[in-house]
């Protein structure tokens, strides 16, 4: 985005002055002249998220007695302190419209401090992202257990599944944005390769525990890990869509539901009963 | 779904010499380049310099049309979805599987088409915080046509009858989840340069989210249509420009 490449200059701390008002920068000035007044927006036009502390209000509370001194106490340096109040204003904007000036009003320091940490806003998301990743690694690692059952699977994948609600808007952009899935398809597919290699140890351990019928055929094997993966990377993007941030935890039990369903057909009579069983509860 | 209409900028006809007014605008001219961009290197990367050297035009002339690169993304959203409204999507009493592939597969090679903005519009927060009016609507139009779908396909023999309603309402969220994203899914399994030859396959993916509730008839039907996909990807598709 162009603003990295803005100057930054120190934010009024003075909390009375009134957030700043959107210039346009660039273009045709407005003729009309009422408009002025009201600055109109053309239909669906993207509107630059300014950053809205209003809205930040309960991240500022919540994170009140997170400032440095209190931090240092705590044990977190500046830095760890960046990244979660980073992550958790991308969380609410985007990448998009993520700017230093609002991580560095939130946690009250200059946006020079901030720079000195992170000199452009994608050393920041690139942080994130490395949070996400090493956690990811480590749930994964633990995860499987000879007793799998359709009730341990579905728990896996709701922990996998609302590991990202955390870091939403990073996974999001990594996830979603052309650029990074260019650059980054290597670890993409090395991803996809042992998410796959994965995903079928599971199938046959389930096969192994009774749960379900051994799905033979290699497409039909790779058709199932792949709608059950799309579901369970992409789902956030549709609950984002449809309810906002602040209802994913609610909704994440209805789409690990619906990445069970593609074993549907496969099901063994006792498969078949645990996974009502699930069905009901989440009712 | 409502397409809005974006109107001309009044002195964009002025500037048409006569004459020459068959040749595309700049604006035309403008969008088609930004899409190629975008598409390649995604909204976020997508700059207006690189725009304009790329066109031989000066900034300036591109931030006449537009003044910030969201207007062109809203501006390339637009054309999507005028095409989508476009799209023929003939569902008859006829509706077999191989019908309803051939729909999720036109609507993929669309999402492809416009990958770049689409891509951009269902997974940055910002963007579908802002649209989320437009991405419901989107959605349940999708739905409603997929229950529709679901509907034909009973009559017809291709869906269990013992399916529940509930099981039915399931496998449309996971087919609109799954017809939307496939894309993305693409792109990490096989990477950018060969997406294209698989929208094929991602076709058969959002066909397959129907697999738990199909009969005798559909699974056999399923089974063919997987056979000649596997067989040949993207055989039958001109490539896109």
């Amino acid at each position: 985005m162009s603003t990295s490449t803005k100057p930054l200059h120190p934010a009024p701390q003075d909390e009375t002055t009134e957030p700043q008002v959107a210039k346009r920068k660039r273009g045709r000035p407005r003729k009309n002249g009422p408009l002025l007044d009201q600055p109109k927006r053309k239909r669906g036009r993207p509107r630059r998220a300014e950053p809205d502390l209003a809205d930040l209000q309960d991240i500022h509370l919540d994170l009140a007695d997170r400032t440095r001194a209190s931090g240092r106490r705590s044990g977190h340096s500046t830095r760890e302190l960046i990244v979660a109040m980073a992550n958790e204003v991308i969380n609410r904007t985007g990448i998009v419209d993520f700017r230093i000036e609002t991580v560095a009003r939130a946690l009250s320091l200059s946006p020079g401090n901030i720079t000195y940490h992170f000199p452009k806003k994608e050393d920041i998301i690139a942080a994130i992202w490395e949070q996400y990743e090493t956690t990811m690694r480590a749930t994964l690692a633990e995860i499987i257990t000879p007793f799998l059952d359709i009730k341990q699977l579905y728990l896996y994948f709701r922990v996998i599944a609302s590991k990202a609600i955390a870091y939403v808007g990073v996974t999001a952009y990594y996830f979603g944005d052309l650029g990074v899935l260019r650059r980054e398809h290597a670890t993409f597919a090395r991803w996809m390769d042992s998410n796959r290699t994965w995903m079928y140890a599971c199938y046959d351990r389930l096969t192994e525990n009774g749960c379900l019928r051994p799905i033979a055929d290699p497409l039909l094997r790779d058709l199932i890990f792949a709608s059950q993966i799309t579901l369970l990377r992409w789902w956030i993007n549709n609950a984002f869509a449809n309810h906002g941030g602040d209802r994913l935890e609610e909704a994440v039990n209805r789409y690990v539901s619906l990445s069970l369903l593609q074993l549907l057909p496969y099901l063994t009579d006792e498969g078949r009963r645990q996974f009502k069983n699930i069905a009901n509860q989440i009712k | 779904m409502a397409v809005i209409k974006k109107e001309k900028h009044p002195t964009a006809s002025a500037l048409v010499v006569p004459g020459v007014s068959d040749e595309p605008s700049t604006r035309d001219t403008i969008l088609r380049r930004s899409l190629e961009l975008i598409n390649d290197t995604g909204m976020v990367d997508f700059r207006i310099d690189a725009l304009s050297r790329s066109l031989g035009l000066s900034p300036g002339n591109i931030t006449y049309h537009f003044s910030r690169k969201e207007d062109i993304c809203y501006a390339l959203w637009e054309r999507y979805l005028d095409e989508y409204d476009h799209l023929v999507r003939p569902l008859t009493t006829l509706l077999d599987l191989r019908q309803y592939y051939l729909l999720n597969r036109v609507r993929i090679r669309l999402d492809y088409k416009y990958r770049g903005v689409v891509l951009f519009r269902s997974s940055d927060l910002g963007a579908m915080t802002r649209d989320r009016e437009v991405n419901r609507a989107n959605e349940e139009h999708h739905l409603s046509l997929g229950r529709r779908a679901v509907q034909l396909l009973t009559g017809n023999g291709y869906i269990r009858k013992e399916a529940t309603r509930q099981q039915l309402e399931d496998i449309h969220a996971c087919h609109y989840v799954l017809t939307r994203w496939c894309l993305n899914y693409g792109y990490q399994a096989y990477g950018a340069d060969d997406v294209a030859n698989r929208l094929d396959y991602l076709a058969l993916m959002s066909l397959h989210a129907l697999y738990p509730v199909l009969s005798e008839k559909g699974l056999a039907e399923f089974a063919e249509i997987m056979d000649k996909v596997s067989a040949d990807d993207s055989l039958g598709d001109p490539p896109l420009q």
